[in-house]
């Protein structure tokens, strides 16, 4: 039973099985695949571009604010930035916002 | 098995474009039809498998590792479709393929077949385990070595090789006691 197919055996079997795998024409298969590809690239193609559009149009007003926002911050932490009462003030946010920026690149280097 | 080209399968990675990726289809189209149809018995399920079998492929070509193992890299996402689809299905459908059960039907009416050992085919393969059966018919029916069909299937090189050397052993037997 457990004895090794010898190159004979595996030349039997290889014709016994042969007609498992007949030859299958084409027979427009390939060209439907090809098309269900390009409809399938067009509809992603689409719904990413439309869904680029409806975010964006929905995200500018909030973008804009905070865009503000953080313009105006900049102006008043780069006056005040050696006022040691503001910097007191604002301390636990200039920790957050040096994490924050720094934290990405503490992953990359980890990850490596 | 026969690879397609290796060239084909960079430069439709390079390209990006579908037009490149149907000669692939072109050269491996009969494996993987033929491959489903034995898994599910159905040559119209196994059509609409195959083909979400070549768009996946197309999907996740750029993470094909070895360009030369083209064929047993899709044979590999069809059989993972069928399975995933089984599961769907939540049916337990048998390895059964379609030119077995007509041989079958044949001896069963008593029509002489030209052919004995093809005839007894259907038999040999119901004698193998469900494992069995799929390592031998990807090693013997599709040309794949031990070590594809063991990716394939996700089982270790050496029970590969264990279960083809007892489906062989198997069908040694029937052959030494139907055929003398």
């Amino acid at each position: 039973m457990g004895r090794f197919v010898t190159r004979e055996e595996e030349r039997r079997l290889s014709e016994l099985f042969r007609p498992l795998n007949p030859p299958l024409a084409d027979e427009g298969f390939s060209r439907i695949v090809l098309r269900r590809i390009r409809r399938r690239r067009w509809l992603r193609s689409t719904v990413l571009g439309a869904a680029a559009v409806v975010g964006g149009v929905l995200a500018f007003g909030p973008i804009y604010e905070l865009a503000v926002l953080l313009s105006e911050g900049l102006v008043v932490a780069a006056t005040r930035w050696n006022d040691p009462d503001w910097a007191a003030q604002h301390q636990a946010l200039a920790v957050t916002v040096l994490v924050a920026l720094a934290l990405p690149g503490a992953i990359r280097l980890l990850e490596r | 098995m026969g690879s397609p080209d290796e060239e084909l399968v960079v430069r439709a990675i390079a390209t990006g474009d579908p037009a490149d990726y149907e000669a692939l289809i072109g050269a491996c189209q009969a494996d993987v039809r033929n491959w489903l149809r034995h898994l599910t018995g159905d040559p119209s399920r196994a059509d609409d498998l195959a083909q979400e079998t070549f768009i996946r492929a197309w999907e996740r070509l750029h993470t094909i590792t070895d360009a030369s193992k083209f064929k047993p890299w899709v044979m590999k996402i069809a059989y993972n479709m069928f399975l995933q689809s089984r599961r769907r299905q939540g049916r337990d459908t048998r390895l059964a393929d379609a030119l077995g059960r007509e041989h079958l039907a044949a001896e069963d009416h008593g029509t002489p077949s030209p052919d004995a050992a093809l005839a007894d085919l259907p038999r040999m393969l119901a004698a193998l385990t469900r494992q069995e059966r799929i390592a031998i018919i990807l090693c013997y029916a599709y040309g794949m070595s031990h070590r594809e069909i063991s990716e394939l299937t996700e089982m270790p090189l050496g029970t590969v090789k264990s279960h083809i050397r007892r489906g062989a052993a198997r069908i040694r037997e029937r052959f030494d006691t139907g055929h003398g």
